[in-house]
């Protein structure tokens, strides 16, 4: 495959993502955050300044909604085309299934952003403005952490969404049950990195210094699954 | 592209290829077993056999979308995926599964683009296989939209875009009309070329007849035979069953061939050993003032030789 070629797909592949998954994440999303901003705006509006209530439904909307909009964003990547079966006509062309992927996953993080610009520019209208900086950074962040898991699961199985929802739910609830017992101290590091996704949403809505071993590992923890998947397209079969 | 006068190396080698599909409870399904066969550059090969017989698995093999369990997939020297990410290959296969939502038009700019077509010939590419298939009126409808055949038209559209030298065609003419299955047949020998090797598999056997050069039959997952399809090759049991109509001198025809069966209206079904004894029986018939009026093969000879090497193997 020829840059020239991943070039010239890369607006098709941003299409399909947003009628196969854009208007799902943005409606999901969309009406998540509204819930949450509306009665919170009402609520907030009598106790505290303009600004501040900005920044509160910001915070609140950020974290119940971006973790979602991944989830549903970068589900069933390579799943679909399998059991689809639309890898036969993608795969008898000259192109590499990692490298098709690939270009797939950060296409897809492409489309998240624009949707993240989207609600964040209804949210300005309805509530008032707040610099876009800090959800769209989590929204990257969030996106390299649990896309790369799920995409890696992604290669062998439909069920990869309910594979993240069980790996990220059992470190949070072993974190949150075992933190201190000795083999959670020992097993934490194979564990997803939940809690530093909130550690991060805490202190870049404070303004407070970024633990930035922690975003490593968090980004770095969904990017080794990331290339473990690419290297499971590149060594099993398809259709296996 | 294909590049004529190429010698008639195999480009395709198939060498004790086995294939065992594993379910999570244990339980194991031999699809193919110890397949061997090459296939020259050039020729049109034919794959026939019943359902479930392993025709599937040895293109999904052959494509690399399967890994062989034992033996090894050819083509041209290199393993298919290495042979296809570098060339690339038409390909239609029995399912033609293309994203519902895409438009007939854009799904073939899309696989133009994915096969390497330089951007400025895209649209060239498109617009010559949309008049080759007929399918300047669905153009603009959805896949969801197209009919069986339609959409069958599509699939195979996509596999002329490039000027591949490997095609490979699963079930082409399943779901098109006798118009169109005629076209087929018509595109298949525009598209005969000494540099282009093309693979057919197929239920119709008189599909096979017409468009191969050699035919595989396989059943149980087994290469049974191998019959070539340009000459009328003589099956193995050397029996060949015709009916023959007689417009007068039926009972002169009946004492001629006493084993055979009459099936009314001076019709006949004679079972005989070869072609030429055939000729020589009938010539004498004639000669004496029997007026035969048709001689039919019952049973084309692939269909013939399909039919003993299933019943063999089963």
């Amino acid at each position: 495959m020829k840059r020239s070629q991943i070039i010239a797909y890369m607006p098709w592949q941003l299409w399909d993502f947003a009628l196969d998954r854009g208007i799902a994440v943005l409606f999901t999303a969309g009406l998540m955050a509204m819930s949450i901003v509306w009665p919170g705006h009402i609520a907030l509006s009598a106790m505290l300044p303009p600004e501040a209530v900005t920044l509160e439904l910001l915070k609140v909307a950020v974290a119940q909604t971006v973790s979602i909009m991944v989830v549903i964003a970068a589900s069933g990547m390579v799943a679909n085309d399998r059991v689809g079966g639309f890898y036969r006509f993608l795969f008898s062309k000259p192109v590499r299934q990692p490298v098709y992927y690939g270009m797939q996953f950060f296409v897809t993080l492409v489309g998240v952003l624009a949707i993240g610009l989207i609600l964040l520019s209804v949210f300005w209208i309805l509530v008032g403005w707040a610099s876009p900086a800090v959800p769209l950074a989590m929204i990257v962040v969030t996106y390299l952490a649990l896309g790369g898991t799920i995409f890696f699961f992604s290669t062998f199985t439909r069920l990869d969404w309910a594979m993240l929802v069980l790996l990220w739910g059992a470190s949070a609830l072993s974190r949150a049950i075992f933190a201190d017992s000795a083999w959670y101290q020992a097993a934490k590091w194979l564990l997803p990195p939940v809690h530093h996704l909130d550690k991060l949403r805490g202190a870049l809505f404070a303004g407070t210094p970024v633990d930035v071993a922690g975003v490593v590992w968090l980004v770095g923890y969904g990017m080794l699954f990331f290339v473990a998947g690419l290297v499971v397209l590149e060594r099993k079969a398809i259709a296996e | 592209m294909a590049t004529p006068g190429l010698p008639r190396d195999p480009v395709i080698e198939f060498s004790h290829v086995g294939k065992t599909y594993r379910s999570i409870t244990g339980k194991s399904v031999r699809a193919v077993d110890d397949f061997s066969l090459e296939i020259p550059r050039g020729e049109v090969f034919g794959i026939a056999g019943p359902n479930g017989a392993g025709k599937s698995t040895l293109i999904g093999v052959l494509l690399g979308f399967l890994h062989p369990s034992d033996g090894s997939v050819r083509v041209n020297g290199m393993r298919p995926r290495a042979y296809i990410e570098r060339n690339g290959i038409g390909y239609l296969s029995e399912l033609v599964t293309i994203n519902k939502r895409w438009r007939t038009d854009a799904a073939l700019t899309r696989y133009a683009i994915l096969a390497g077509a330089p951007r400025e010939r895209v649209s060239e590419s498109v617009e010559k296989v949309i008049a080759t298939l007929g399918l300047g009126e669905h153009r603009r409808k959805r896949v969801k939209a197209l009919s069986k055949g339609n959409l069958q038209r599509l699939g195979l559209a996509q596999a002329l875009l490039r000027d591949e030298e490997l095609l490979i065609l699963d079930e082409p003419t399943h779901g098109l009309d006798p118009v169109w299955t005629q076209r087929f047949r018509d595109i298949v020998n525009d598209l005969r070329d000494p540099g282009r090797t093309m693979i057919i598999a197929s239920h119709n056997l008189d599909e096979l007849q017409r468009l191969t050069d050699r035919v595989a039959i396989i059943d149980h997952g087994r290469l049974q035979r191998v019959v070539g399809t340009g000459s009328l090759d003589q099956s193995p049991s050397g029996a060949l069953t015709y009916r023959i109509s007689v417009a007068s001198g039926a009972d002169h025809f009946a004492k001629a061939f006493p084993g055979a069966v009459s099936t009314g209206r001076g019709e006949f079904e004679v079972v005989v050993a070869d072609l030429a004894g055939l000729n020589k029986k009938l010539g004498e018939l004639m000669s004496e003032g029997v007026v035969v009026a048709a001689v039919v093969p019952t049973r084309s000879v692939l269909e013939q030789q399909f039919r003993e090497a299933v019943g063999e193997s089963s």
